[in-house]
């Protein structure tokens, strides 16, 4: 083996590890005494790793537009892009969810919350699953309700929901149980840059330091990015 | 997933059967542990739970469900069981024992079984190949099983309550009383602390 690609396994199999930590997370939920909030230590102790998941290739998802419900933007369709040198976050649920969903929105509020520069060039995108009850209202507020200004997107109609989903690779699934309609749905959220390239994927269970961690370190390499192309 | 940790406790409930109030142990390192404010309901023959940092997290103004949190430890040398919840009507309906599971893409099925077409899943948009399509579902439960000298951690993404028909939303700061029922200890009233994070 060279050099070179002994420097790069090691990447791949951290992400792949983190990506069975994260699911086995949660399967092992209630099982023992484990109380680690965060991910296992695994990731933790390389620094310069980012904390997601990277897909190879990269999902391409500048070219999904959807009705930005919230007040900024009006109704008007929004692309999944980020500003110029920013981060945009995307994540797709739905207001009835109870556990995953505000989880994993509040997860991202705190990461936000918490970053000492940069939180201006960071969006966040809500898609719902489930347009018919999450109107423009009940969208925006849910959303609201963990991230101050995000975009509340609700998509206009099927054939709009059916093409966001698949591009971002997004399953959902009705599940009716006790009467009560829910979805069993994926559970990533997406950084997405200002290309319309998801650069990094997070799974549910994602601290908000690793959150954070992800969000500043792209941030100064989308600037770099930016930098270099201007020379 | 579930049927494999059916098959563990069965043999957990087994040995503790055979081994019957021979575990000392357990007990003494479960008092050492918690730190937060605990309530213990205590009944007889060493059916004891101990709960701990309860909280619940706070509902945005429109949503009808909210869920619970907290962790649960069984003092004794008996399994038990957590069999329901409850909060007064003037907070929620009902409340449900809930889970959540990672499902199998194809089959749509929970579990580990892998199917046939798996090889075919991990394509290029398979990410490590591990995750399949990576949705989680949320499901009922009957009860949420507490073995004998065992903590048990309702979190997110994992066991949880979940308050269903809240009658306004739950808010930052303030506190839910949620009386939890067991197999064998003695019903308990606890206090959830609501927050975002």
């Amino acid at each position: 083996m060279t050099g070179e690609q002994r420097s790069i396994a090691p990447r791949r199999t951290l992400r792949a590890l983190l990506a069975v930590a994260a699911a086995s997370l949660v399967g092992a939920c209630g099982g023992g005494g484990d109380s680690s909030d965060t991910l296992p230590d695994a990731a933790g102790s390389a620094s310069t790793f980012l904390r997601g998941v990277i897909r190879t290739p990269p999902l391409y998802v500048g070219d999904v537009e959807l009705p930005d419900e919230s007040p900024a933007g009006g109704g008007e369709p929004f692309a999944m892009r980020a500003g110029d040198d920013g981060l945009l976050l995307v994540y797709f649920g739905y207001t009835t969810c109870p556990d995953i969903c505000p989880t994993t929105l509040a997860d991202i509020g705190a990461a936000l919350r918490g970053m000492e520069a940069g939180r201006d060039r960071v969006e966040v995108a809500m898609v719902t699953f489930d347009p018919e009850r999450d109107t423009g209202d009940v969208i925006n507020s849910y959303l609201d309700h963990f991230v101050e200004g995000g975009h509340a997107l609700r998509p206009a109609d099927a054939e709009q929901q059916e093409k966001a989903q698949e591009t971002f690779r997004v399953i959902a699934r009705p599940v009716e149980e006790n009467g009560r309609l829910d979805f069993e749905h994926t559970a990533l959220t997406y950084v997405v840059d200002d290309a319309g390239v998801v650069l990094v994927e997070w799974p549910f269970g994602t601290a908000p330091e690793d959150m954070r961690s992800d969000i500043e370190q792209l941030l100064d390499r989308v600037a770099e990015e930016a930098h270099k192309e201007t020379q | 997933m579930r049927k494999r940790s059916w098959m563990v406790l069965s043999a957990v409930t087994a040995l503790v059967l055979v081994a019957c109030g021979g575990d000392d142990d357990s007990e003494s390192d479960a008092a050492d542990t918690g730190g937060t404010t605990a309530t213990t309901a205590e009944a007889g023959v060493g059916a004891t739970v101990s709960v701990s940092g309860v909280w619940a997290r706070s509902s945005p103004s429109m949503a009808d469900a909210g869920a619970a949190y907290m962790v649960i430890e069984n003092l004794g040398g008996t399994d038990d069981a957590l069999i329901a919840a409850s909060v007064d009507p003037s907070v929620a309906g009902s409340v449900e024992l809930h889970e959540v599971v990672m499902v199998d893409g194809e089959s749509g099925d929970t579990g580990h079984d892998m199917g046939d077409d798996t090889e075919g899943g991990m394509s290029s948009t398979t990410m490590g190949g591990d995750m399949r399509d990576g949705t989680m579902r949320m499901q009922e439960v009957d009860q949420i099983d507490l073995p004998a000298g065992e903590s048990v951690e309702l979190r997110p993404g994992g066991y949880h309550l979940m308050l269903l028909d809240l009658v306004s939303p739950l808010e930052e700061g303030a506190t839910v009383a949620i009386t939890l029922e067991f197999e064998n200890a003695t019903s308990v009233t606890v206090n959830a602390e609501v927050r975002t994070e």
